[in-house]
């Protein structure tokens, strides 16, 4: 009953009812973003899993951040620099972890495999052989040790796309490596 | 550089304002999860507060003796203090006002903020409860109680409780 008199209030009014302590306004706005800050972070983290808790570290954070909302600006741009801001932060422990990660470093090493010293010394000229792209994706991976999900966020793409890149890049230089010793 | 990140952001904001949430399906358990995060069971809560204030109770009890009760057998307390500075009646007061808010005071170490926030939804309701609990307990263990000194005492430990909540939740709530 009282979610239904609350069903026709703005986004900006729901948070205002909120921040004065009205449960049934967070529910409303959950129902209606969490949708979207769902699909935002899901087309960013490849496990489903790791999306749906960044979802509700997002409202969590929402509810600890009401009483700085104003009023006056927009509620949804407000929310989606919450999302980004906990996206971004994610990354950052992700990879804080990753650098202990032994399987991790297993597979940068799969990755760059074939890569010798030698091949490594060629400096990062040999990345001209590649498209803008791809040149970008390897260079953030291989020397910036950068995982998938920053090279995505880096060049505005999912981390899907990133790890094809990176993966052509790698495949490409290798050919021009082996033309270069032949 | 920074209009880069400007346009980035931009085209975010509005890939995520454009999003057909309908294609989405947010499980009903996440919201029932960040539910109970967000708003603890006020029961559990104050099982919580009661057992902290059980033991802090008890110790304060070193520092501050309550209507003679004296475990630790301390030669000096802060009641005396109390009594020789502001006399019989404000000694009751201040001695509610300590042994409450130092409780209080002591459970942010073990509340989060959202269990701070339900105590302080009842927080009438739970120092006064825990306040007559308290004073049935002293009477338990063989103190004298007044009547006139004992509501002064009940009136300090409203007044610590209060503001130690109060204080406790604004000072936590501008850190978090």
């Amino acid at each position: 009953m009282k979610k239904e008199t609350f069903k026709d209030k703005s986004d900006e009014d729901l948070m205002e009812s909120y921040k004065m302590g009205e449960v049934v306004a967070f529910e409303l706005l959950f129902e209606r973003h969490s949708g979207k800050v769902l699909s935002y972070l899901s087309k960013r983290l490849q496990a489903p899993k790791e999306a749906q808790d960044l979802l509700q570290e997002v409202f969590f954070k929402l509810h600890r951040s009401r009483h700085q909302y104003n009023r006056t600006l927009p509620f949804s741009p407000w929310l989606f620099s919450i999302t980004r801001s906990m996206w971004i932060d994610f990354l950052k422990k992700r990879r804080l972890e990753d650098a202990t990660d032994p399987e991790v470093v297993d597979k940068l090493v799969q990755v760059t495999s074939g890569l010798g010293s030698s091949e490594l010394s060629f400096g990062k000229e040999i990345l001209d052989h590649l498209p803008s792209n791809q040149k970008e994706a390897v260079g953030l991976r291989v020397y910036d040790e950068a995982t998938f999900e920053e090279i995505a966020l880096k060049l505005s793409t999912s981390p899907e796309n990133a790890r094809q890149l990176v993966s052509r890049g790698l495949k490409r230089l290798k050919q021009i490596w082996k033309a270069r010793e032949e | 550089m920074q209009s880069d990140d400007k346009k980035t952001w931009l085209k975010e904001y509005t890939e995520f304002a454009e999003s057909d949430s309908g294609n989405v399906t947010v499980p009903p358990s996440l919201f029932e999860n960040l539910r109970k995060r967000i708003f603890p069971n006020p029961w559990k809560v104050f099982a919580k507060m009661f057992a902290i204030h059980g033991v802090v109770g008890f110790l304060s009890l070193g520092i501050c003796n309550q209507f003679g009760l004296n475990p630790f057998q301390t030669e000096y307390s802060l009641m005396n203090w109390f009594m020789k500075i502001a006399g019989h009646s404000f000694c009751m007061v201040f001695c509610g006002v300590l042994f409450m808010a130092t409780s209080f005071l002591l459970a942010n170490f073990f509340l989060s903020l959202e269990e701070l926030e339900s105590i302080k939804r009842h927080q009438w309701l739970q120092t006064s409860v825990i306040g007559l609990t308290s004073l049935a307990a002293f009477y338990f263990f063989g103190a004298e109680l007044v009547a006139t000194f004992a509501g002064l005492w009940i009136l300090g430990a409203l007044l610590g409780g209060f503001f130690a909540i109060e204080g406790s939740y604004r000072l936590r709530r501008s850190f978090s």
